[in-house]
């Protein structure tokens, strides 16, 4: 059962870890909202426990140095040389493991009390570990599930958000604390289930009463019993400021730039980046390629620019999961992202150009220079040119337990 | 944006697809000591370059260009025969290649990500 500590426990490790290993975590480093190293300051929230040897200074300034981060992407470089079918399974079960958590978590949410907390702060470690070694894992984002779309949704934003904070270079155990607002930023919402699996949209009246989800949500993480209070207290704060926008555009309390606590805002864009991008019962996903367009041409407005650089940085400009079509005219699907550059993933190769499927083979388009993403491909243009192998694709997407 | 190239032709075209975006201003050169202490000078946002100018391997100005501003989307032009070297500069941090002639008009479709990623 608890299988989750075990898998953990691999210290060899150690030396390839994606973050800095500066002190052990406190509380203390959870209660306030941390200034991202860009800002250079780590004035008052430092605890003081570092003992002042300056050549040590810069690093514990900038938590992820230029040495840690070659040394994550040469281990990133030696994961990748595994081969892709046990990648693959890794991740799945991985993924797996996050949808049966987000759905205890939701199911459980309107018991007067819930013992979660650790379980899924596990369940974050071994996310950022996967996150680091296993490059298909963000790809599995893209499932939805068709029950009850909150399950998935939660599981990927918890996803999406932690490697988020991975690239922002926040403290692992921030990145993980991270993870859990994620997985339970919706947990308010199992108070409105038939608006959740309602195919239509919702009234004005419906959606105000939605907007208290937020409200709702954080009174929730009250009932977790196995959780520090202040670390409720911080978590209480993130989930109600997640549907906030730095330019007061956001609910319930219209709150500006600094004053949203900056894990908010990291759950904030991964909300909107997955929510957008995949189906809901009352009106289908737009490709990821547009959705993270949006976020860059501020549609999506109120978003922090570090913060859409960051989800550009992890999920590029064609996400996992996107249908393109290659200078070649051959349609693939993207399966992973390159690590720094943002429009040439490893894609799948699945039509040719007239839309006839062919045998499924991978091309890292890093490697091959005369191929490139030609455009994207929309469902509809699927719909129209193979109706079969669009309703093949349409039915993979939706995660089915096993 | 910087644009370095020596070849008539493939100025042409790519001056002609640069008039679509009003929003980069462009600096060419032909000359490599020039565009040198261009890149010295100026973090440019946008650097277009030729991966052979006059002998020099464009691979050099991507390092210049890197230094002075490491967020610098640099753009590669490349002939066929030297893709390797352009797949190289890929892994080196240049954003993104085009290969002339044919496929100059690629480089209008990645100026616009660049244009979304820039603003």
């Amino acid at each position: 059962m608890n299988d989750l500590t075990k898998k953990k426990s691999a210290p060899e490790k150690k030396s390839a870890t994606p973050f800095p290993s500066a002190g052990a975590p406190t509380i203390e480093s959870f209660l306030e909202p941390i200034k991202i190293p860009e800002s250079e300051n780590t004035g008052p929230l430092e605890p003081v426990v570092m003992p002042a040897s300056s050549p040590n200074k810069a690093s514990s300034e900038r938590p992820i140095s230029r040495k840690d981060r070659q040394r994550r992407d040469e281990a990133a470089a030696r994961a990748a040389e595994r081969p892709f079918r046990e990648l693959d399974a890794q991740a799945r079960e991985v993924y797996a493991r996050n949808v049966s958590i987000a759905k205890e978590l939701l199911n459980q949410a309107g018991q007067p009390y819930i013992e979660k907390y650790e379980r899924i702060v596990r369940m974050a470690e071994l996310n950022s570990q996967t996150l680091f070694e296993n490059s298909l894992f963000l790809g599995y984002t893209n499932y939805a599930t068709a029950d009850n779309y909150l399950y998935a949704h939660s599981a990927n934003v918890a996803i999406i958000s932690q490697a988020i904070g991975m690239v922002m270079g926040l403290e692992k155990s921030l990145v993980n604390f991270l993870g859990f607002c994620a997985m339970a930023h919706d947990i308010g919402m199992s108070d409105y289930a038939e608006m959740v699996s309602s195919a239509e949209r919702l009234s004005d009246e419906d959606y105000s009463s939605v907007m208290f989800h937020s409200e709702v949500g954080a009174a929730k993480i009250g009932r977790l019993l196995d959780m520090d209070y202040r670390l409720k207290e911080r978590a209480q704060k993130v989930i109600l400021q997640v549907h906030e926008r730095g330019d007061a555009s956001g609910y319930p309390n219209s709150l500006m730039n600094e004053e949203i606590d900056i894990l908010a805002q990291i759950v904030g864009i991964a909300d909107v980046y997955e929510a957008v991008s995949h189906p809901r019962p009352w009106r289908p996903a737009i490709h990821p390629h547009t959705a993270i367009k949006r976020l860059i041409d501020r549609e999506e407005k109120g978003f922090d620019s570090k913060v859409i650089k960051a989800i550009i940085e992890v999920l590029s400009i064609y996400p996992p999961g996107s249908l393109v079509a290659l200078s070649t005219g051959e349609i693939a699907s993207v399966i992973k992202i390159n690590k720094g550059s943002l429009t040439r993933p490893v894609v799948a190769v699945l039509l040719d150009g007239d839309f006839e499927p062919v045998s499924t083979r991978l091309i890292d388009l890093m490697e091959h220079p005369l191929k490139g993403i030609e455009r994207i491909v929309e469902e509809s243009e699927l719909v129209a040119r193979n109706p079969n192998f669009a309703a093949r694709q349409e039915l993979a997407r939706w995660w089915v337990e096993w | 944006m910087l644009f370095i190239e020596d070849e008539g032709y493939v100025i042409d075209r790519v001056q002609e697809i640069l008039k679509g975006f009003p929003q980069f201003v462009v600096t060419h050169t032909a000359m490599v000591d020039e565009a040198r202490k261009l890149l010295e000078e100026t973090a440019f946002d946008v650097v277009v370059t030729d991966i052979y100018v006059r002998g020099v391997s464009g691979l050099e100005l991507l390092h210049y260009a890197k230094e002075k501003n490491k967020e610098t989307c640099v753009i590669m032009i490349t002939g066929v025969d030297n893709s390797d070297l352009a797949a190289k500069a890929l892994k080196e941090g240049a954003f993104d290649f085009v290969i002339k002639p044919p496929a100059l008009d690629r480089l209008s479709n990645i100026l616009k990500l660049v244009a979304l990623v820039k603003p």
